[in-house]
């Protein structure tokens, strides 16, 4: 389906709706609760920040974080299913497990292996040469190395590897803690000596479902296990008995994590899976002294009865001693410590709460305004993060001849909130595009995540490159994998009016398209040429700006027509041409531009297209509030060029002026408009529906009721009385 | 960026006048303190004819003001202009005592990328309209906490601060 067509809406789809131009507040729907267990989409920067390793489309990635393209170090076949990459604590290496998804016929197990990446020095030299520009390249030499597989291990399901559940460095660097099962399905937390290559169990605690994560200081394991009974929460030094562990919860709350519900879950593999374990387990501070994990205040059982939930904090080592602090609310999610351990904050229902273990003091912040996602402290403590939503502004939309109606719409986009450590000074810091799976890296004051642009009018390729947002430095750095996501970028630029940049990035697009891309795509090498000429039409490259917009123009895709359609196929090709240029102008912030371009064309054209092009320009007038323009260009232009129309199909002509007709009379346009406007407008519909008349006398008799309503709200009574008479035929 | 400065400020000028005259539109002439005690139809007749064009008119201007504002949230990338046009909206919102689309707006005004400066307005704006208006006193109390919270030396935060007192003197 054309990129642009998707958004226009066929008017049939509308049947019932009188008046085209409206505005109305557009909510946002309302969030579902309930355990969810998390697909792992985080972007892991190395111990000292300078790299990061990320999994996208079935790959891992290798990527300088001060500025380079990404290197792909690995890339699992169609069949294969991979993890998220871990740096290792010395950043020598990588690893990541990777599952060919075939389970054992007999019972039912996956077999995953770990694979190692070793981390060349070259990766960190783009830091001592002191580059600061995104456009720095490895040596042309380098080529990274071939990951190894270090270990086989068996889970039990795919979604353990994709929501990162299996595996963990030891925080010395020599050992992997990852998780085996034996042949009945009972899971176990092992220890993989990397040097003598030698397994060992970590933790006595074994279960059907299990989930695991090791303190900061390599000392303990925390482990959520389920069998047949309840789930348990056990906390114990690693490698060492029973008699040393302790059972700290048994019933743990879970925390809300995005994706797949738990409810999702095939009814088959029970309750004794391990989908929501995961999220059950507590967060540990930074010192490795605490543990807080969350518990249900009501019946584990009886979800949908839970009002509330209490925050345990539990003195580690002393396992006896927590503290306990009820909260109201859903089931919390993005629980993190402030850096020296002494705040810890979570969100519950959208709310921040900040708690001070302490006094026991709870304090919610950014309290008028839900908090998307609370990505914690930096480790140097000075900032906190979250996302927040971005404001709406009303929805408009307009007929077009072709009777599809574009919507010009708010689409969904976060601000990414930065402010002290304390919630003070909040400011936005990225903005304007969709993040997903922020997080801080490491040691120093940057942000990982991923951004989409959701446009405003026409629909794109989806497409959610990696970003890196340097706070200290103040700039933002891409990794885009695809076509789509170079376009992405391209389009984070081209909002920014930072359009060098925005070419750039469509044009890097351009040259990756394939045979194989535009057999899958038709309209992808269009698509991103007219997100280019929209560009360089913004940056002054007029020309090759028509040389991209020519080839939008020369390449449209049409539709099926209906056998008894009576458009004219160029004509046609020319409007969706013209359509598609203007209304993703317009989605791309590049509203003058499109007012612009809707000149030219009205100018250029006497027929259908200078009518589109004048629906288009009574979009923007009636978006940004120009009543008296609006109506001008209705009742000036667009109805005596529809009743004279010869290209547009007679009944589409008269659905299109009736709704324009009715658009000009709505009392939120008629009420700006000053008396000598009125009487204005009065006269020249008087007019053109004399000329009409020949031709056509049920428009004309139209055109001058139309011309009644303006001659009554101008108060010219003689005026209006003539018409009427005129229309009774008296 | 200077140009956009003066932009605002041309803009804040403006409201300004036509806020006025939205506000004689909405509220009683305040001049003639004996011709406002009147209890004589003619009297009262009198004054309102007189400022009856002018406050027509005033309404018309309020909602091409309203436009003006709805067409900066759309098109502008500037976050701080944005979040004061809705600001501007709902300081008319609240004069017309449209009290939930004024708080919307202030909603909305703390979405965008307001400085400093102003969201800690926005926030006080939005305290006391929950509190006084729309009678939210638990929400409005938040809303001043989070003034304080988050702008712990401003002007705004000690008044927060006085009037989360007195509303706690209150109950």
């Amino acid at each position: 389906m054309n990129s642009n067509s998707t958004a226009l809406r066929t008017i049939s789809t509308y049947l019932g709706i009188a008046l085209c131009f409206f505005v109305m507040a557009q909510l946002y729907g309302c969030r579902s609760s309930g355990t969810r267990w998390e697909e792992d989409r985080s972007i892991p920067f190395s111990p000292d920040d300078r790299a990061i390793a990320y999994r996208h489309k079935g790959a891992i990635y290798v990527a300088r974080t001060q500025g380079d393209k990404h290197r792909q170090i690995f890339d699992s076949t169609f069949t294969s299913i991979v993890s998220s990459p871990h740096w290792a604590p010395g950043q020598q290496a990588v690893i990541f497990a990777v599952s060919d998804g075939n389970p054992d016929p007999e019972n039912g197990l996956l077999t995953y292996e770990l694979w190692y990446w070793p981390a060349p020095e070259e990766i960190w030299i783009s830091d001592s040469e002191d580059v600061t520009t995104d456009t720095v390249e490895l040596p042309a030499r380098w080529r990274p190395a071939d990951p190894r597989r270090i270990l086989t291990a068996q889970c039990r399901d795919e979604m353990q590897l994709r929501a990162d559940a299996l595996f963990t460095w030891h925080p010395n660097g020599e050992q992997v803690l990852f998780q085996d099962s034996d042949k009945d399905g009972t899971q176990w937390v092992m220890s993989f000596d990397l040097e003598k290559k030698e397994r060992s169990i970590a933790s006595p605690v074994q279960a059907s479902s299990l989930a695991f994560s090791i303190s900061p200081d390599g000392t303990r394991l925390q482990v959520a296990a389920k069998a047949d009974g309840p789930t348990t929460l056990w906390l114990g030094p690693i490698g060492t008995d029973q008699d040393d562990w302790t059972e700290i919860e048994n019933t743990p709350g879970p925390r809300n994590v995005p994706s797949l519900l738990v409810a999702d879950a095939p009814a088959e593999q029970g309750t004794s899976f391990l989908y929501d374990l995961r999220p059950r387990l507590g967060a540990w501070s930074p010192d490795s002294s605490w543990l807080a994990h969350t518990r249900i205040a009501e019946s584990p059982e009886e979800e949908s009865e839970i009002t509330g939930f209490d925050l345990v904090i539990t003195a580690v080592g002393e396992e006896t001693s927590q503290r306990t602090f009820p909260m109201a609310g859903e089931y919390p999610k993005d629980l993190h410590w402030r850096t020296g351990g002494e705040r810890l904050a979570l969100l519950s229902d959208n709310r921040l709460l900040v708690v001070d273990p302490a006094s026991s003091a709870v304090d919610e912040l950014s309290a008028v305004l839900g908090v998307e996602q609370f990505m914690g402290w930096s480790k140097p403590g000075d900032h906190m993060a979250y996302l927040i939503l971005a404001e709406e502004f009303a929805q408009t939309s307009a007929l077009l001849p072709t009777g599809d109606l574009v919507v010009w719409e708010p689409a969904e986009r976060h601000n990414l909130m930065i402010a002290g450590a304390d919630g003070t000074q909040p400011g936005s810091r990225f903005s304007l595009m969709n993040i997903a799976a922020a997080r801080w890296g490491n040691e120093t004051e940057k942000l990982s995540f991923w951004a989409t642009y959701e446009p405003t009018v026409t629909m794109l390729p989806p497409g959610d490159p990696a970003a890196v947002l340097d706070l200290d430095v103040d700039a933002i750095r891409w990794y885009p994998t695809d076509i789509a996501e170079y376009a992405n970028v391209g389009h984070y630029y081209l909002l920014n009016t930072q359009f060098d940049d925005a070419i750039t990035h469509y044009s890097d697009a351009l040259r990756k398209v394939s045979d194989a891309d535009l057999e899958e795509n038709p309209s992808l090498r269009t698509n991103i040429r007219l997100w280019r000429g929209i560009a360089r039409l913004a940056a002054g490259q007029a020309l090759m700006a028509e040389n991209d917009l020519g080839y939008v123009r020369g390449n449209v895709v049409l539709p099926e027509l209906d056998e008894e359609s009576d458009w004219n196929e160029d004509v046609l090709r020319s409007l969706i041409g013209d359509r598609q240029i203007l209304s993703t102008m317009i989605s791309m912030g590049q509203v003058e531009l499109a007012m612009e371009e809707a000149n030219r064309i009205i100018a250029e054209d006497q027929d259908a297209r200078r009518i589109q092009a004048l629906c288009f320009a009574a979009l923007i007038h009636v978006s940004v509030g120009q009543p008296a323009l609006f109506t001008d260009r209705v009742i000036l232009e667009l109805l005596p060029a529809t009743v004279s129309s010869e290209q547009v199909p007679g009944s589409q002509a008269d659905d299109l002026a009736d709704n324009y007709r009715h658009a000009v009379i709505h009392p939120q346009n008629l009420n700006h408009l000053r008396d000598s406007d009125r009487m204005r407008y009065g006269a020249a519909l008087a007019e053109l529906a004399e000329k009409t008349r020949a031709t056509d006398p049920l428009q004309a008799n139209d055109l001058l009721r139309l011309a009644v309503v303006f001659y009554r709200e101008a108060g010219a009574t003689e005026a209006e009385l003539e018409l009427l008479r005129l229309i009774s035929g008296s | 960026m200077a140009d956009l400065r003066q932009k605002k400020t041309g803009i804040i000028t403006t409201l300004t006048v036509l806020l006025t005259l939205a506000a004689c539109a909405s509220g009683p002439p305040v001049a003639d303190r004996s011709s406002e005690q009147s209890m004589d139809p003619e009297v009262i007749w009198q004054r309102a004819d007189k400022q009856h064009s002018a406050a027509i008119q005033a309404v018309v201007q309020r909602q091409q003001l309203q436009n003006d504002y709805a067409a900066v949230i759309r098109l502008s990338r500037d976050g701080d202009l944005r979040g004061l046009a809705f600001m501007r909206l709902a300081e008319i919102s609240l004069v017309l005592g449209e009290y939930e689309e004024a708080k919307h707006n202030l909603i909305q005004s703390l979405r965008t990328g307001l400085t400093p400066q102003h969201r800690s307005q926005a926030l006080l704006q939005l305290a006391d309209l929950l509190e006084r208006h729309t009678g939210e006193q638990e929400a409005a109390v938040k809303a001043y906490r989070q003034v304080v919270i988050e702008y712990p030396a401003s002007p705004e935060a000690q008044l927060a601060r006085l009037r989360m007192e007195a509303i706690d003197h209150e109950q």
